[in-house]
This record gives structure tokens, sequence and C-alpha cells, in this order.
């Protein structure tokens, strides 16, 4: 049973990180932000509860101010595939924390994470999937 | 041996150079335009231009199991995931990561890259031996750490001076040879260690604080 007070770390202000963590804020949980940029907080509503770190996420004390070793759940959702990936892999090896959401461009970076229990988003794909689903037309298979 | 180097550029070009002296098939990949063109001028290698965090990049540039992969551009985490993805991936066994935070090198070696250096964290391990240990002229890990080779200058102060080495009182460390006025000498148990000799010494790197005292004698006497 999720319980509503567990902390989610979203790493990442973009369009993605920002929407997420703000919904997430409004449905109770507690939410801690990061982004490399002290220029966050303009462009997050008023009406954002939670807390945000300025700093780079792939460095260890950074996410640990981010409060990593009691964190629930991680979502590393900025633009690049292998800062998410690094900040996924120091947060599942090194943390345990048990949910980790990495968001990827490029579907092929898929591969290094095979096995893990690091779940993926990838707009390419989801974009592609859509498109399907809408037109009913079948795309190759890449 | 066959070598990819990523990314870089002053520290690639000086590795491509004394690479290529010791006769390694290199191949380099870089995403910066100019630094391509300008190692295609000055070197004969195979030169790809592309960003090697992405899988296809390193998949054209035909890096599959490529004996050592060198990552050395200016992002931590992107020398990490290149580094990853080469063993992981394309079979590269030993990869080497560039860091520039320090305390990545041990987080880094512990996920599975071969090594990861940063030169702060080189310098500050040579300073903390140096303030240490007095006497001491340098000193080498090797065997992955588990072994400390180190030089000791020997003046008339030392407590070993005019000593047998077999009167060292330690199970701990191997003389392996001494340098006597620039000649080096294989010593053996009743070999005498003379004031301005050098003493080649290899021993665990935890007792190296110990050795120094019974080589060279602490500042309080």
């Amino acid at each position: 049973m999720k319980r509503k007070l567990d902390s989610i770390i979203v790493v990442g202000c973009g369009k993605f990180g920002k929407s997420l963590a703000l919904s997430l804020s409004n449905q109770g949980h507690s939410v801690i932000l990061i982004d490399k940029n002290k220029n966050v907080s303009s462009g997050l509503a008023q009406d954002f509860s939670g807390f945000w770190v300025v700093g780079d996420a792939t460095d260890v004390e950074v996410l640990k101010t981010a409060g990593i070793k009691s964190a629930n759940t991680i979502i590393c959702a900025t633009d690049n595939d292998s800062v998410n990936y690094t900040v996924a892999t120091l947060a599942g090896s090194l943390f345990k924390t048990p949910n980790i959401y990495m968001r990827i461009d490029h579907p092929s970076t898929k591969k290094l994470i095979e096995g893990s229990n690091i779940k993926i988003i990838c707009p390419t794909e989801l974009c592609l999937q859509e498109f399907e689903r809408l037109s009913q037309l079948k795309l190759e298979e890449e | 041996m066959r070598i990819i180097i990523v990314g870089g550029e002053e520290k690639a070009d000086f590795l491509i150079g004394s690479l290529l002296k010791q006769k390694h098939k290199l191949t380099i990949i870089n995403k910066d335009e100019n630094v391509c063109k300008f190692f295609a001028q000055k070197y004969q290698l195979d030169i790809f231009k592309g960003d090697a965090n992405k899988y296809e990049v390193l998949e054209g540039a035909n890096v599959t199991n490529a004996d050592i992969l060198v990552a050395l551009t200016p992002v931590d985490a992107e020398n990490f995931t290149i580094c990853k993805m080469a063993k992981e991936l394309f079979g590269i066994e030993k990869t080497v990561a560039s860091v520039k935070n320090p305390k990545n090198v041990e987080i880094y070696e512990s996920l599975g890259v071969t090594k990861a250096i940063s030169a702060t964290y080189e310098v500050s391990n040579i300073l903390a031996k140096a303030t240490l240990i007095d006497n001491l002229e340098s000193s080498l890990d090797i065997a992955e750490g588990k072994v400390t080779l180190s030089e000791f200058s020997i003046t008339k102060d030392s407590v070993v001076c005019n000593k047998a080495l077999a009167d060292i009182d330690s199970d701990d460390l191997v003389v392996c040879a001494i340098i006597r006025n620039g000649e080096v000498v294989i010593p053996k148990g009743k070999t005498v260690i003379l004031e301005d000799d050098t003493l080649i010494v290899l021993c665990p790197p935890k007792s190296l604080v110990k050795i120094s005292s019974l080589i060279v004698g602490d500042d309080n006497e």
C-alpha cells in the first residue's frame, strides 16, 4: 500500500519534471526537486509546497541533501540520458531507492538498464505508440 | 592493444601521442568537429565524429571487443555512462574514466569502471603520504593498492644506517633493491645499509608509517 507521505525526489525541472513535481505535490506527496539551475523557483507556481535543492544530482552529496537515503521514489527527468542513467544507478546501487524512474531520449539507452528494476519512460517510443493507436497504422519494430 | 579514446582535447592529444609511440591501435570518438579536424591533421588514425553517449555512435565506431576505452569528456556522468556502455554492451573489459569530482573515483570504481582518475584525488593521496613520512622520496601503490613500493633515502641519522638488512626487525617488508652511487645492488640479509643509500621497499600500505619509523626513525629522537 502506498503511503501518501513517502518522499519523492524529482531530478530536473524541465517541462516533465516541473509538471510532475507540481502534480505529485498537489496530491499530498512530499516532493523534493533537484536542478542545477538556481532559477528553478521562478516558474514554479506559488502552490508548489515541496522543497528544492540547487545542485548537480550526479554528485552524491547533492542527493544526500535532497534526502535520497529516506526517499521512496526518484524520477530522473533531465534532458540528458547520461545524467539520468548516472543518477538512477547511484540511487539504485548506493542508496537502494525502491522505485526508480528514468526518462530517456534515445531508445537504445534502454539496453544499459536491462535486468535492473529501473523503469524507463521514453517519450520517443511513447509518441510512436500513440501514433500507432491513433492512426491504426502499424509501425515497424526498430 | 586496441584502445578507444572518447572526448577530451588536450588530455586526449597528449594521450594519443604517447600511445601511438607505443604502437597501439587507436580509435578516436569526439563530438566536436574542430577537435576531430585537428586530430585528423595531426595523426593518422580512425576518427569518428559523434556523441559517444549514444549507442549508435559507439556501434558505428566499431568499438566491440576493444581492449581499453578511455573516457575524457568534461562531464563525470557522461564518462561513467560511456564506460558502462562500453563494458556491458560492447564487451570492453577495461574502462578508464577521468572525473572532476574526486568523490566519484571510489564510487565509479565500485560501480564497474575499471579505473577512475581525478587529478585532485591523486594529488591529495600523494600529499597525505608525503606529510606523514619523512625521507620518503616517492611511493607507488601497485596490485590494486594491496602493495606499496617506496623509496627511502638513508642519512647518517637513519635508524638502519650501518646495520645489516637482516637486522631490520620486521616481517612486513622486503627491501628489493638498494641504489648506491647510481648502481643497483640486490641485497642479501648480510648486506649493510650505508649513508646515502636509497632503499627500494615493498610493504602493505597500512604498514608504511611503521616501516618508515623503523628505517628512518622518528622526528622526536
